[in-house]
């Protein structure tokens, strides 16, 4: 069965000059909007988005109508949107895409959401590293604003509504959403106990909606298209399509928007990725960005739909969908060394706020650099676990950290045990003969 | 009133209070180390999660952060708490240098205690540590960032009670450290309370710096004598010598915090030109003599102006210095010993006038502590306490003969006017704690006790009475101010018996309206509100 493409957000991607608000409207762009707010209450609005189950693309796949319905509905004062372009998960690359190829679908689904949830704002959080797309957002909004869009009294409706741009200053943990905030608010980006959830007390202490640049790029499309249209895609419970990002050790990679649950990951990676470089064997994959448990060669033919994965979905499957960052290994990668990398990654992104994450990722990566170095010892891999597992057990929900960047380090790192244990153990028994310990 | 259960345990919610302060109001011991109830709680530390089931769903919560709601379940005490704890403490430890043979909050640290109580016995961490450096973060205080756990008690305490906010937290991950921002000290008059509120011995004070193992400390509970905020202190002493001052909580008062001015105000008590014995006679011919003989001196000379000029030659200078129960034998003394005279209060008001910090917390003008009370007090015993100018004028123009002049401020000084005056009395009885030039004018010394040497309570500018004890000795012969104001006044005719300075209060209570209800027992360890004067 070929794979069906399904391009709603990328439809567009190859058209130039897209960032021209006059191209964007000659295909048909800002008709949602107008539809929106012309025609349809932010209630609606709401309701529409509900009823299109749009779920959260940004890896967690919550419910994006129901965080819209947390909002106050005659707030006391300015209520807030936030949009998630922190992107760094290792693997994923999606909304760079998004932002740079198609920037007025985003604005266009930012200012509907903004109509929808009442916020009188929005601030689109960029990564610092994308300056052209911050630029290039910039622009963008005047264009937006120019055309009537945007700023006061938007279409004559008499609704106001602002979005600002902010560059990040380069931390991975600016991406998890109250740590945004913090960064945002010009705070050390350290993630914010919850409750209180962002809907009560987020950007400012004011109600805030924050979501992902893939989600809010779907708004105009379910708005112009209704709900049951979005609900022909994809499967039941997460409809629509997705967009994966393939990269690592194969022919072709790069981003594909799919309809969800239409293919298996053995067909992204071997019919839209074209395969394994020098046609070797694939050896292993990470199937939805770093943080995402590695999963082996004789797992790829799970179906690509969060429903049969254990998260989201509480499926069967022992395993996180994740972001769609998909990273292939194939069997010249040494795992060890590749778990290593990723360790490195996490140590040196912890924001160090909280005693469990602070300690302990650097610890773990630690003891796999001795591992990797020859320096193993054999009670290494017992305590890797036991240090992993005091931050959160594999695909479990408790964690001892105030954030999930605890779990983005130990689901991998056990992943990676679970998954390869007889390599750490070989590099263990290598290293033996020269320990020094 | 709605309830939730803690351990099986069926307890009230309280507006305003979390799991871990009602838990604790149950005696149910949370471990914690960032939560401080003066602060903000971050939830960073992680060692108070407990187990809370609610609406069907149960997880691993903070207690700090967690507000109780009713029906909410919380176990403290499951397995899944007390691996958390575990682990915690391991995290905690492994990049910790250990050193608690050279710690100075060995003894009273809680990174031990709960290591006893909740961690294990060995250390599974093969790793290189990561160390980090020792600093000198301001004018009283060191930080040993090797020791810190990053509870960021300290930096919060900057922002929210000092609100100057000198502390930062720089760096990410296990690199991250609390300190200075370049160039700029703490500096702030409330620094020593960080140390106060370190849990570990990361912040430490340099005046305390190695000088005393705390479990050789004996304390006494007592009142700043500082200003007139009366923050209520623990003083720690060992082998006859103060070795700190720290703050006790106290809601009505000082919260939980102290001034550096107040921590640090100590010195004094130790001074080399205390004074130790009574002394007769002036200048290079003081001499020193017994208690008896000398009240018998002061006796036959007070007799002798009142004689010659009648009471009213005779004036005293109070001090607001002393306790209320001294201030009560000193009106006696004029009102009932004497037969007249007249008394003014001496004023310690500085030219800084109030300082007050973003929590509100104040250091206050008056640098004394019981200027309210002496006022009250003596007004109500000798009926009008008069300005010092009287008094001043007084001695000038001749009509005053003989002065009391109490201390026991060690700021007192004295004008080269006031000085030239004091010359010129028939008698200057000085009853003070310091050697200084006025007491060597003196026809006769009396030594009196500081105010960890004495018992007694100080009223402070709100009108609290408060109570002090006793912690040391006074040095030498130097005895409480409120037994030699009793002798004097006996000697002079009065018929106290009160042996104790809580027999005092009794007598203060049945002569001082707004005294009426206040006893030793009654204003216990944390004072209480004197009736409105009126």
């Amino acid at each position: 069965m070929p794979i069906k493409e399904c391009k709603i957000l990328t439809a567009l991607q190859d058209v130039d000059g897209l960032a021209d608000i006059q191209v964007y409207k000659q295909h048909g762009g800002y008709e949602a909007l107008e539809k929106a707010l012309k025609t349809m209450s932010p209630d609606d609005v709401i309701t529409e988005v509900q009823e299109s189950a749009l779920a959260g693309r940004g890896g967690a796949w919550f419910s994006t109508g129901m965080k819209w319905s947390f909002m106050p509905k005659e707030p006391d004062g300015p209520s807030y949107l936030c949009v998630n372009c922190d992107e760094s998960e290792p693997g994923t690359f999606k909304d760079r895409q998004l932002v740079n190829r198609n920037p007025h679908q985003l604005l266009e689904g930012v200012i509907i959401a903004c109509y929808a949830i009442r916020a009188r704002a929005a601030y689109i959080y960029i990564r610092g590293e994308m300056w052209e797309e911050l630029e290039q957002m910039e622009q963008v909004i005047g264009q937006a604003k120019e055309a009537g869009y945007l700023g006061q009294n938007v279409l004559g409706t008499g609704v106001d509504i602002d979005v600002f741009t902010h560059p990040g200053a380069g931390a991975y943990i600016c991406g998890e959403e109250t740590g945004l905030m913090q960064s945002l608010e010009g705070k050390r980006a350290e993630p914010r106990v919850k409750p209180p959830f962002p809907a009560q007390k987020g950007i400012f202490d004011r109600p805030t909606t924050i979501n992902n640049v893939q989600t809010i790029s779907y708004v105009p499309h379910i708005v112009k298209n209704g709900a049951s249209w979005f609900k022909e895609m994809g499967s039941e419970r997460y409809p629509g399509s997705f967009i994966y990002c393939v990269s690592g050790h194969v022919k072709n990679p790069g981003i594909f928007e799919l309809e969800i649950g239409g293919c298996t990951l053995r067909e992204i990676i071997y019919e839209c990725a074209g395969g394994i470089r020098d046609d070797n064997e694939l050896k292993a994959v990470i199937p939805g960005g770093s943080s995402t448990p590695v999963l082996t060669a004789d797992q790829l033919d799970i179906e690509m739909n969060p429903e049969l994965w254990a998260i989201p979905g509480r499926g069967e499957f022992q395993g996180m969908f994740g972001t769609g960052g998909i990273i292939v290994m194939d069997d010249t990668t040494d795992m060890v060394d590749a778990c290593l990398n990723l360790m490195n990654f996490y140590a040196h992104e912890s924001c160090g706020q909280c005693t469990p994450c602070r300690e302990g990722i650097p610890w773990v990566r630690d003891i796999v650099w001795r591992i990797a170095h020859g320096q193993g010892r054999p009670d290494d891999l017992d305590t890797l676990e036991s240090v992993c597992n005091n931050v959160s057990p594999l695909l479990t929900p408790a964690m001892s950290t105030i954030c999930l960047f605890g779990p983005s380090w130990s689901w991998p790192m056990l992943g990676f045990i679970k998954a390869f244990r007889s390599e750490f153990e070989a590099h263990i028994q290598k290293g033996a003969g020269v320990t020094t310990a | 009133m709605p309830t939730f259960t803690i351990n099986g345990q069926e307890v009230e919610i309280q507006p305003g209070r979390n799991v871990l302060q009602i838990a604790a109001d149950h005696e149910v011991e949370i471990p914690h180390y960032c939560y401080h109830p003066g602060l903000t709680a971050p939830a960073n530390c992680r060692m108070c999660l407990v187990e809370i089931e609610m609406g069907g769903r149960r997880g691993m919560m903070p207690s700090c952060t967690q507000m109780p709601a009713e029906g909410m379940i919380v176990d403290t005490e499951t397995d899944a708490v007390k691996a958390n704890q575990k682990a915690v403490m391991e995290f905690l430890l492994i990049n910790h240098p250990l050193d608690c043979p050279v710690c100075d909050q060995a003894g009273e640290c809680e990174l031990q205690d709960y290591s006893y109580t909740y961690g294990a016995d060995h250390s599974r961490y093969h790793e290189h540590k990561h160390i980090q450096p020792k600093k000198d973060v301001g004018e009283h205080v060191l930080l040993y960032s090797d020791r810190c756990i990053r509870c960021t008690r300290c930096v919060r305490f900057c922002d929210e009670i000092s609100g100057t906010s000198e502390l930062g937290y720089f760096n990410r991950g296990v690199h991250n450290e609390i300190d200075i921002f370049p160039g700029m000290p703490m500096d702030n008059r409330l620094s020593g309370n960080t140390v106060d509120i370190c849990p570990v011995g990361a912040l430490l004070d340099k005046e305390f710096l190695f000088k005393q193992r705390v479990w050789f400390l004996q304390s006494a509970d007592s009142i700043c004598p500082g200003c007139s905020t009366g923050c209520n202190i623990r003083v720690d002493v060992n082998k006859e010598r103060i070795h700190r001052l720290v703050p006790r909580a106290n809601h009505d008062v000082n919260d939980y915090w102290m001034c550096d001015d107040g921590r640090h105000g100590w010195g004094y008590v130790h001074d080399d030109d205390r004074l130790l014995f009574p002394t007769i006679g002036q200048g290079d011919d003081q001499n020193l003599v017994l208690w008896t003989a000398a009240i018998e001196h002061v006796r036959e000379k007070l007799e002798a102006v009142k004689a010659e000029h009648g009471a009213d030659a005779i004036a005293g200078l109070a001090s607001s210095h002393l306790t209320n129960e001294e201030q009560f034998l000193f009106g006696k003394l004029f009102s009932d010993g004497i037969g007249g005279g007249t008394i003014a209060l001496q004023d310690a008001t500085s030219s800084e006038g109030d300082v007050a910090f973003k929590s509100g917390f104040t250091i206050r003008e008056d640098k004394s502590p019981n200027a309210r009370g002496a006022q009250e007090i003596l007004s109500a015993v000798v009926g009008t306490v008069a300005s010092t100018d009287v008094v001043w004028e007084g001695i000038r123009e001749g009509r005053i003969r003989a002065l009391l002049l109490m201390g026991g401020n060690p700021l007192a000084r004295f004008s080269d006017a006031e000085r030239e005056a004091l010359a010129q009395l028939d008698l200057l009885v000085v009853n003070d704690i310091l050697a200084g030039d006025v007491s060597r004018m003196a026809h006769v010394v009396l030594p009196g006790a500081a105010f960890i040497e004495k018992s007694g309570t100080f009223t402070n500018y709100a009108g609290r009475a408060q109570r002090l004890n006793a912690g040391l000795e006074p040095p030498g012969d130097a005895r409480a101010d409120w037994e030699i104001l009793r002798d004097l006044s006996n000697a002079m005719g009065c018929e106290f018996t009160m042996d104790t300075a809580e027999e005092v209060m009794g007598e203060v209570a049945k002569a001082v309206h707004s005294f009426e209800s206040v006893t030793h027992e009654n204003a216990g360890s944390g004072g209480m509100q004197i009736e409105a004067a009126g």
